[in-house]
């Protein structure tokens, strides 16, 4: 053999070994389901007792005891049904008699105490314990018998049922207990009762999971479901238009665009609950009247701004939506686009124009700085501010703003609270907890009236839902008419998939949300 | 030159302790720690209880100078200490991810290098002409183009609307072909990207350490024995000139290392760019640590390699400083 | 020859290379297009780069708008120039603070030699030990982010390059007679450095410096898709290009023009420092 093909030889098996690798297993079924993920990919720990990640792989193979129909009604998801005491305290779930681990192990009442015992301990450091914290309190968790489990509230909740749909997911006792929760083997290799269970997890590039054969609500149509990382939206595009992926988010107007104009490809939207809004530090100076409020309600279009920015979204005029939310109320005070009045608001306020035009009181002038998060440019929050911005400008409002990335941003609104104003979601569900958000307990921008503090904590435990919603009605109208924050669009969240994946009915193909709406079962994908 | 080498890597040591504790308090002073991100709650929604008991959790509770303390304890004896977001070991995480840095950098490289020793010959053979001249201007474009423009523009022409080639990560997830094969695919436009921004450097730089090395004497002295051109760069100016490279490629090296974050991204390519852009927007600590000391690390060999091939190339070495 | 007199000799005979390579007046020529097009023609032209007009969003070009609008509907063509600004700013600022930081750096180290030599180059090792993105990454984060500190850091990154180019000159120029001379009539060493030694070293500088601008425009861009850099509604080449990515298919415009704006830029950088290094070289004179 002469030496030049030697040389050959050599050099194509080091380029053989350099390009090698190990080997991603082949599986050429076309009953694979590819969701693209952008932003934060699969990772360990896949245990829904340490971390509530995003994307939510977890929901695939963890179920919680309560899931959600889609039209928003709960019902039994690993338990069948549920009995609620005459005073509203005690709850007592009966489990399904058929569930089993994937490992095989059967499904039973301890599982369910020892979830909720763990995550309540607070050496855990669980993202769970707060679904079982009613006002701050600890339920009580107890076994009846092997399929019955009891709850005990420390006081009535609107929110418990709701509680129980949500990040709360049963793991198994018979592989946890004793075990160092952050460094259990079990992170790396979860066992769930889910639709799905897991195969193979290589860090931030995908997770397979495949069809559990003995699903209790029959083995899902679907052979494998792979979540797989993408670099970011555009890359999320060209995979999707390459086949590659069979769904991927699209978080913008014009990537909703681009993703209509590629073949074969439907445009999923469903409601999160979410309010982008405007908030401000109602302790700042001048944002503590009012009248300097409303005047800065009165200076912005709400809806051409949803028209031109955010697109086909409900625009929302009060904290609880969207508007097709029973919880909804559309008899709130709205602040449609009036320069006038918002000047003469201004001027009532005493601020009055200076010598350049902007507004001022006592020589000095009404401006801000407006705080968002850094990320891709032009997103939605910076196209809002941008025109917010102008409109501010035209009733002599001077709004600067400022990029931060987002620990920065954190520190800066919930540690050290400097802020003037800044544009984020404010989450709510379903069914809706404004606490959080307004309760002058917790509220981020300082808001802090009685009066409200009483009817959120009256909505809390009031579980008549007819009652609630007349709660939720009085709070809705009084944030609006206290102008305590501006919201601007209910969040829609959009997805492009492939047409020949068949989802459950539209409205309830939620993927990436704490709303937990289940049947991924029955995910379809054809020829 | 032994003793070149050895002085170097004596005084590295300090060098590397000194980069360490500089980048672990220029980390710190980023606002803001890795807890919010760590409990993943949505939005804002985690209670101050919760994030101190997690932060002390973590152990980012006590003094810097302890922090650091344990870190380099750890790092002497080769425990990195584990991510703050998936609690996985550091070693083995960046053991996952280095090979495919290196293995899209390589290639990368290998073919910039090659490219562009080879075209820059061409280029100095035949100083200022047409062909020089239509080699500077498309590399130097190449080198104009930010990455993520042209990566882009790759990813649509060749990836979407011509579909010859995947641009999603390092391998098919269904692929019923030969494996190797669609590995190989997988790396043909980042690879084009990365290599089409660095051509222009090994170009410019073998082309004029050619036409430098063709002006001395003894290359004219063998020209004048009636030696053809080709002849004559083959045999003496190349030898020369190769060393010009290896003094260049010590240089390069670092950037092996962390040059590739926007590739990455637009290839979704599992690398160590995006480990550590990630790991500072999420504030993972043990995991920045880990990439700033095995760059460092690689920017001491790398000097090393470029010191090396200037005593090689130039044996007046000029050390006299 | 009095060294004054072989200086402007010397420079008289590279300006006449320069002007006969091509490429390099290409870039010339270029770059003074796109500056004055950037500086002082918006002035004249008086159209707001930040109006915003969200009924005409994503208006292709023409007669009206001659590079069609942004998606909010923002003159394309007045932000382009405005962001022109703030890409050539970067540029010749960070590229500022580099060179006067590394040529101190490398003044100092090369003219006094010995310990502090040692110390200072040492130091440059250091600085170019740290990865130079993420170092910039975490620079913004700890201070404001605002267009001023991409500039001051990108500068306060990018110095060491020169400080060695400078030091390896100075170290050369030292032992010279000229520079004897100087020290035997008792002048002070800044003295020295200042008028005699560095007007040696002002080629070879202006070729790292050209490279500089070249590099920062390019690392601004970089920070612009991380999002990091330039504050709204401001903008950057870099910026635009970057926050254009997703509209690609249904607005090309707005990627292409900053895009090109960006890469000429660049290329006439990249092209006019190759020329200088070509005129400033004697050895290419041998050559030819």
């Amino acid at each position: 053999m002469n030496s030049t093909r030697l040389g050959l030889i050599l050099v194509s098996l080091v380029v053989a070994v350099a390009i090698g690798g190990q080997p991603i297993s082949a599986q050429s079924d076309q009953k694979t389901f590819v969701r693209g993920i952008v932003g934060q990919p699969p990772t360990v720990p896949v245990n829904p007792l340490v971390r509530s990640s995003n994307p939510r792989a977890e929901l695939w193979m963890f179920e919680p005891l309560i899931s959600y129909t889609s039209d928003l009604r709960p019902r039994g998801q690993l338990a069948e049904r549920w009995d609620v005491s005459e005073d509203g305290l005690t709850y007592t779930f009966f489990l399904r008699r058929n569930v089993k681990w994937h490992d095989g192990r059967p499904f039973t009442a301890d599982d369910v105490v020892f979830t909720v015992e763990t995550a309540l301990n607070e050496r855990n450091n669980s993202p769970m314990r707060r679904y079982y914290l009613i006002r701050n309190r600890p339920v009580r968790v107890e076994k009846v018998d092997a399929y019955t489990v009891r709850f005990v509230l420390p006081s009535p909740s609107a929110l418990f049922i709701f509680n129980m749909s949500q990040w709360t997911m049963i793991v198994p006792k018979h592989l946890l207990e004793g075990k160092d929760l952050s460094t259990a083997d079990f992170n790396a290799k979860p066992v769930g009762t889910g639709p799905f269970r897991f195969v193979e997890l290589q860090d931030k590039q995908f997770i397979r999971m495949a069809a559990n054969p003995d699903y209790y609500l029959g083995r899902p149509k679907l052979d494998f479901w792979i979540d797989r990382a993408l670099g970011d939206q555009n890359a999320a595009l060209a995979a999707f238009a390459k086949g590659e992926v069979d769904f991927i988010g699209v978080n913008s107007r014009d990537a909703i665009e681009t993703a209509r104009r590629i073949p074969n490809t439907k445009i999923y939207s469903y409601n999160a609950g979410w309010i982008f809004s405007f908030n401000m530090n109602l302790k700042a100076s001048f944002f503590s009247d009012m009248r300097v409020r409303r005047a800065m309600a009165y200076a912005i279009d709400r809806d051409q701004l949803a028209k031109a920015i955010a697109g086909d979204v409900p625009v929302a005029w009060t904290l609880i939506g969207p508007p097709s939310s029973w919880a909804y109320n559309p008899n709130v005070p709205k602040y449609p686009k009036d320069v006038t009045r918002a000047r003469e608001l201004l001027s009532e306020a005493g601020f009055r124009p200076g010598p350049n035009g902007m507004a001022q009181k006592d020589g000095k002038p009404l401006k801000f700085t407006v705080l968002i998060q850094s990320g891709a440019t032009d997103s939605d929050p910076e196209s809002y501010a941008v025109v917010m911005k102008q409109e501010f400008r035209a009733i002599g409002v001077d709004m600067d703003i400022q990029r931060l990335d987002r620990p920065t941003l954190e520190k800066r609104l919930f540690e050290d609270k400097e802020f003037d104003a800044y544009l984020w979601w404010n989450g709510y569900s379903f069914e809706p907890d404004p606490a959080y958000y307004w309760h002058s307990s917790s509220s981020i921008n300082n808001y802090a009236n009685p009066e409200l503090d009483l009817l959120i904590d009256q909505a809390a435990s009031t579980t008549n839902r007819d009652a609630r919603k007349r709660f939720l009605d009085a709070i809705s109208t009084k944030v609006a008419r206290d102008v305590a924050f501006i919201p601007l669009y209910y969040f829609s969240g959009f997805m492009a998939t492939k047409t020949n994946i068949k989802f459950p009915p539209p409205s309830a193909a939620d993927f990436n949300n704490s709303a937990v709406l289940y049947d991924v079962q029955t995910i379809e994908k054809t020829r | 030159m032994h003793r070149v080498i050895f002085r170097r890597l004596l005084i590295s040591v300090p060098l590397l302790l000194l980069v360490s504790i500089l980048s672990f308090y220029i980390l710190r002073l980023a606002p803001g720690d890795p807890v919010r991100v760590y409990l993943a709650m949505p939005f804002d929604q985690a209670s101050p209880e919760l994030i101190a008991r997690t932060r002390a959790a973590l152990g980012l509770d006590r003094p810097l100078y302890a922090q650091y303390l344990r870190w380099l304890g750890g790092a002497v004896t080769g425990n990195l200490g584990n991510s703050l977001m998936t609690r996985r070991p550091v070693s083995t995480i960046i053991g996952e991810t280095l090979p495919n840095t290196l293995r899209l950098m390589g290639f990368a490289l290998a073919i910039a290098v090659t490219l562009g020793v080879s075209l820059g010959m061409l280029s100095a053979v035949r100083p200022d002409s047409k062909l020089d001249l239509a080699l500077s201007i498309t590399t130097y474009v190449g080198n104009s183009i930010p990455a993520f423009w042209s990566g882009l523009m790759l990813v649509f022409i060749f990836g979407v609307w011509l579909n010859w080639l995947p641009t999603v990560g390092m391998a098919s997830l269904q692929h019923a072909g030969n494996p190797l094969l669609d590995r190989a695919a997988h790396l043909v436009l980042p690879v084009a990207t990365l290599a089409f921004q660095d051509i222009v450097v090994w170009l410019r730089y073998q082309r004029n350490s050619l036409l430098e090395v063709l002006g001395e004497d003894y290359i004219r002295t063998a020209r004048a024995k009636g030696l053809s051109n080709v002849t004559v760069l083959l045999r003496h100016a190349w030898k020369n000139s190769l060393i010009s490279v290896i003094t260049l490629l010590g240089y390069t090296l670092p950037r092996l290392l962390t040059g590739a974050y926007i590739v990455e991204t637009i290839f979704s390519w599992p690398g160590m760019g995006r480990l550590s852009v990630d790991a500072i927007y999420q504030r993972d600590y043990p995991i920045i640590m880990a990439l700033l000391l095995v760059s460092s690390t690689l920017v001491v060999l790398g000097n090393l390699l470029a010191d090396v091939g200037y005593a090689l190339a130039d044996p007046r070495v000029r050390y006299e400083a | 020859m009095k060294p004054e007199r072989a200086l402007a000799s010397n420079i008289r005979r590279a300006l006449n290379r320069f002007v006969r390579h091509r490429r390099a007046l290409f870039g010339v020529v270029m770059l003074l297009v796109l500056v004055i097009a950037t500086f002082p023609i918006p002035v004249f032209l008086d159209v707001d780069p930040n109006a915003i007009d969200l009924a005409g969003r994503l208006t292709p070009p023409g007669a009206r708008h001659l590079f069609g609008t942004d998606n909010l509907g923002r003159d394309y063509l007045a932000r382009c120039l405005y962001g022109g600004r703030i890409s050539l700013g970067v540029g010749f600022v960070a590229m500022t603070i580099a060179v006067m930081v590394g040529t101190s750096v490398g003044a100092t180290a090369g003219y006094f030699g010995a310990a502090i030599d040692s110390f200072l180059m040492r130091s440059v090792d250091l600085f170019i030990s740290l990865p130079l993105f993420f170092m910039i990454l975490i620079a913004q984060m700890i201070l404001r982010p605002s267009i001023v500190n991409v500039m001051m850091i990108i500068g306060l990154t990018t110095w060491m390059g020169v400080a060695r180019i400078v030091r390896g000159e100075v170290l050369a120029q030292r032992s010279r007679d000229y520079v004897t001379a100087a020290r035997a009539l008792g002048n002070s060493p800044s003295r020295i450095i200042l008028r005699h030694v560095l007007p040696n070293v002002v080629g070879p500088l202006t070729v790292v410096a050209t490279l500089n601008v070249a590099s920062a425009i390019l690392v601004e861009s970089a920070l612009s898709f991380l999002g990091l850099g330039v504050q709204p509604p401001e903008a950057s080449w870099g910026s635009m290009v970057s926050g254009a990515q997703t509209r690609m298919f249904l607005a090309p415009w707005v990627a292409i023009f900053p895009g090109v704006m960006l890469s000429l830029t660049v290329v006439s950088f990249n092209f006019i420092g190759d020329g200088l290094r070509d005129a400033l070289d004697p050895r290419t004179e041998r050559r030819t």
